[in-house]
């Protein structure tokens, strides 16, 4: 994964360097690659200058000058290495060998090496081990046959496999940037001011400048100059623009850390606004929705991480409150429902970015057998919801940490108010009852609130233990169980310590044999029907001496007399308790993170938005 | 930015007055500097340079305004009157910009703290607050937080516990008009009340480390975060160091130093100008020797933070301990440091893959504990007394 972004201006239309301005743009990408970093400009002259080397923006920005450089046509790229170690000459952009193209490139190009060997024969130079560079020379050995740089670009995207965003600039066309899109995502933004514009791997590159964005799907091709956009589908010509632009209600506060050490304590902060404008979002999509739902006989869920864990919430509201037949699956295990999903069946596809390779395979499989798609997503317009019959939005605003926080509750908001409404619908619940159980969620933003500010504190205290343990289990019954194992994956994606998550029913049958004195087994016990059977469940884990922390409505007292450390929660209907019950695991795992000195907002092997498979 | 800066330096320190004496607490020393010129450099190194201390003891900051003259100005105002408000007050004058910044002398954190706290300024331009999630806020002064993150109701002295506090960071960036609001209120928490509900302060969460220095152990939780951030060992050519010593890991060694044969030093250790340490004597990580320690032949120090011109007599045990200036611990004492229940502020350590709750002794300063003592886990010495094993 790696981050793009590109910039053309006409004078006066920016009061800052375009240096300057790439590298603030680059900065707010950082979450998406952070071992090297370049860019090209073509200045005001007409040349082409290119600065990369290895390193942080912040350590490097200096050294290659960023803000020395103005211009009108601007590139530059964050990597995060797949082809070719971290290294100066592996750093985007690459150039040709006229020194005239440079190409920034996110992606895995795969028969680049077919392709190097046929250039390497036609006599042309590389300087890297990347992939990318076999773009350049592309471009270059089609423009010798006088075409100009689109064309050569689009002959060129003919002859690429694999997964790219590109943008590509040419010193004999200076003025303009040229952009592919397949797989890897790619968003355009129409400047505020009037001669400027903009192109990125996501929104919160530029949202400083502009909220106007047109998202790309696969396929499409074209380029930006500083006052147009010309788009085009390789397969099926070209695009009306105007139809395509969006308007973005997220700040450029949003996608800043604002006086937060890092993005992801920000985002776990900013969870009662999220779920707000969530909840104040609601509109006819999600009744629609709830309709359909209603409707269908059998319910697919997908997703990927966490979001496949609020799948799982909802699989179990879908059964238990609608009485409906429902089954939550992981996306990349799409295979094993092949055969049995059926024409009109209903596939839930939840992403957060909209982009998740997985689950978007998963959709366009279902899709061909006839399933109803309906995505669940926080970037309006991305690649998933454009793919599906109808598309809800959260309102979470952008989200950078690498771990998902607000998404994931906000997801589960969403899910919870149209799974009620279906179940109005469906005649499961009277009017009465379910006006109550909205007017319930409708509090959950405070609730949260509080939560966050009652648990902070203890789960600051309690994080510098746990910063010395190597294993941990999350356990729980019912819907507690997704809540485990959204707890648990918190633990080990940012603060890299092992974590399970069982049915605590399940643990003596096999997990239970791993636990010694000082083991750390967290309980989420919620104000269900089994909020008193899983006591037999802690008392098992004590008598072996387990470290055990209790997450449950504040009134259990039985619960925490036999723990050892005690997160007192609201008590609320249990179906409303997913929500805030896991404001206090997000907050261990990420003060874990820091006490054992990681960035939670940089977690080592992991990226965003995965867009390979 | 033009962004003045007042540090506020003075306050009794009662909790921590047997370690420090008369000298004012932040300029109790951590690793060869005193605790306030950790805030002046994190300030200077966030780029502002325009600083005011406020202190009822001026002549003990005095040549901080030389050391610093070349990169920073620092003025040195008299508190003329008590409590926060009071030192907030007396600096009132001197503030001409629109925005100034606030900060508690007696804080130790990392740069980051500081501008964390700018930049929620230059997002919002809005007053900001540093809020730190604590659980007991009785000792830091308390602010409630509303879902926006704003600022709302601010106690400066909480008597109990309240669940959703944070912890007062004691770093703000004010507007001038708050000078008014402070005159007409009773203390600083509820004219933060009352600014916050016209102004919006906005609340800076901090979750990086972090210590208000007031009780003694807050010592040794300082020397661990210090000494951790050691990446190198710098010792002084004009050190005197025995061909036989055995140096391992990060370690500071200052002028004058002298380190005797068979000594092992493991680091993270700091020994400041002019300290002695003796035959076979073994300095364990966390240690911080100031100026002029003598650490006698055959004893062991770990985890511990030692004032100026402090001994260690020979064949002592000095573990999870803070020793005031000019102490005289004599031969053969020995701390115990496991503790049975862990209701004081144990430092947890993890040694062989188990946890231990430690906490040594508290020594006072020109105290004297007589040799042979075994002193037990959590215990005080209080300033200028002879302590007896009797």
């Amino acid at each position: 994964m790696c981050g793009i972004i590109g910039i053309v201006v006409s004078k006066g239309a920016i009061k800052e360097r375009l240096g300057s301005v790439l590298r603030k743009c680059l900065k707010n990408l950082e979450y998406r690659g952070y071992d090297s970093v370049g860019f090209a400009i073509i200045n005001w002259n007409n040349e082409l200058i290119v600065r990369k080397s290895k390193g942080k923006i912040d350590e490097i920005s200096r050294k290659l000058g960023f803000d020395d450089y103005d211009g009108h046509t601007g590139i530059a790229h964050t990597r995060w290495a797949t082809h070719g170690k971290p290294s100066d000459v592996n750093a985007h952009p690459h150039i040709d060998c006229t020194k005239k193209i440079a190409v920034v490139h996110n992606g895995v190009i795969e028969n680049y090496q077919e392709l190097k060997r046929e250039l390497l024969m036609k006599g042309h130079v590389f300087t890297s081990e990347t992939d990318t560079e076999v773009i350049a020379h592309l471009i270059e050995e089609y423009k010798k046959k006088g075409i100009g740089t689109y064309e050569a670009l689009k002959e060129a995207i003919r002859h690429l496999k694999g997964a790219y965003a590109l943008a590509v600039i040419d010193k004999d066309e200076p003025g303009k940037i040229f952009f592919a899109r397949n797989t890897s995502p790619l968003v355009i933004g129409i400047g505020k001011n009037e001669g400027v514009m903009f192109i990125a791997s996501d929104i919160p590159a530029f949202l400083e400048y502009t909220n106007h964005v047109i998202v790309l799907n696969d396929g499409e091709i074209g380029f930006i100059t500083s006052s147009q956009v010309f788009l085009e589908h390789i397969n099926y010509g070209i695009v009306n623009v105007n139809e395509r632009i969006r308007v973005v209600d997220w700040t450029p506060e949003m996608a800043k850390k604002a006086g937060y050490p890092h993005y992801m304590l920000k985002e776990i902060h900013e969870q009662p606004l999220a779920l707000s404008s969530t909840l104040a979002g609601i509109g006819s999509e999600a009744h629609k929705l709830a309709e359909l739902i209603a409707s269908s006989k059998y319910v697919y869920l997908t997703g990927a991480g966490t979001s496949y864990h609020a799948c799982l919430i909802a699989e179990y509201l879908l059964n238990d409150l609608v009485g409906i037949k429902a089954t939550a699956f992981i996306a990349s295990e799409y295979g094993r429902f092949r055969k049995s999903i059926a024409r009109n069946d209903l596939l839930i596809a939840v992403s957060q970015s909209g982009e998740t390779i997985d689950t978007l395979m998963a959709v366009r499989r279902a899709k061909n057998k006839g399933a109803i798609i309906a995505a669940i997503s926080n970037v309006i317009d991305s690649a998933i919801p454009r793919e599906s019959h109808i598309a809800v939005y959260t309102r979470a605003g952008p989200e950078i940490g690498v771990a998902a926080t607000k998404t994931f509750t906000t997801q589960v908001l969403l899910l919870t108010w149209i799974i009620i409404k279906a179940a109005e619908i469906k005649g499961e619940l009277s009017p009465k009852r379910t006006s109550e159980m909205l007017d319930l969620l409708k509090k959950i933003p405070d609730i949260v609130n509080t939560t966050i500010r009652i648990t902070e504190p203890s789960a600051r205290k309690i994080s510098s233990e746990i910063a010395l343990k190597t294993n941990a289990y999350y356990l729980g019954r019912g819907l507690a169980v997704p809540i485990s194992m959204e707890g648990a994956l918190k633990l080990k994606e940012i603060a890299y310590i092992h974590a399970e998550a069982y049915p605590a029913g399940e643990s003596k049958h096999g997990p239970i044999a791993l636990v010694e004195e000082g083991f750390p087994v967290f309980f989420t016990i919620l104000s269900d029907e089994y909020k008193d059977l899983i006591i037999a469940n802690i008392e098992e884990m004590r008598a072996r001496g387990a470290w055990i922390i209790t997450v449950a409505p504040k009134d259990h007292e039985k619960a925490f007399s036999i723990s050892s450390f005690a997160f007192k929660m609201p008590r609320l209907e249990y179906w409303a308790e997913t929500i805030p019950y896991i404001i206090p695991y997000q907050l261990i795992a990420y003060y874990t993170s820091i006490t054992r000195g990681y960035d939670p907002d940089k977690p080592r092997n992991l990226a965003k938005t995965v867009t390979v498979e | 930015m033009k962004l003045p800066v007042m540090i506020l330096a003075g306050g009794a320190g009662e909790r921590i007055r047997d370690i420090a004496d008369n000298k004012p607490k932040v300029m109790l020393k951590i690793a060869g500097k005193p605790i306030v010129e950790y805030v002046i450099e994190n300030i200077i190194n966030i780029g502002l340079n325009d600083i005011y201390i406020v202190t009822d003891k001026p002549n003990y900051f005095e040549d901080l305004s030389i050391k610093y003259g070349k990169i920073a100005r620092i003025d040195i105002i008299k508190q003329e009157l008590p409590e926060i408000r009071g030192a907030v007050l007396s600096a009132k004058d001197v503030i001409s910009q629109e925005y100034f910044m606030l900060v508690y002398g007696d804080i130790l954190a990392p740069k980051q703290f500081y501008s964390d706290v700018i930049d929620a300024f230059n997002v919002y331009s809005k007053p900001v607050m540093a809020l730190i999630p604590e659980e007991d806020v009785t000792s830091y002064g308390a602010a409630i937080v509303d879902s926006k993150g704003v600022v709302g109701k601010v106690v400066e002295k909480p008597k109990e516990v309240l669940p959703e506090a944070y912890a007062i960071g004691g770093l703000y960036i004010l507007n001038k008009d708050f000078f008014d609001v402070l005159e007409k209120s009773e203390d600083m928490g509820e004219a933060l009340s009352e600014y916050s509900s016209k102004r919006s302060i906005i609340a800076s969460i901090w979750s990086g480390w972090w210590i208000d220095v007031g009780y003694p152990w807050d010592l040794l939780k300082a020397i661990y975060f210090v000494l951790k951030g050691l990446d190198r060992t710098i010792i002084s050519p004009k050190a005197d160091i025995a061909s036989s010593a055995i140096i391992k890991g990060p370690v500071i060694v200052e002028d004058d130093a002298v380190i005797d044969e068979y000594s092992v030093i493991k680091g993270p250790v700091y020994i400041g100008k002019g300290a002695y340490v003796g035959n076979y004597a073994l300095i364990r990580e966390y240690v911080d020797l100031e100026r002029n320690v003598v650490v006698a032949a055959n004893a062991e120090v770990v985890w511990s933070c030692i004032q100026d011109k402090a001994t260690i007599g020979r064949n002592s045990y000095l573990g999870f301990s803070v020793v005031g200036e000019k102490a005289v611990i004599e031969p053969n004492v020995i701390t115990l440091t496991l503790l049975k229940s862990i209701k004081e502020k144990p430092i947890i350590v993890k040694r062989r893959g188990q946890e231990y709750a430690k906490l040594g002794a508290f020594i006072g300063a020109s105290s004297r504990v007589r040799a042979g003592t075994i002193l037990e886990a959590g215990t005080l010495v209080k300033k200028k007394t002879i302590y007896d094993k009797s």
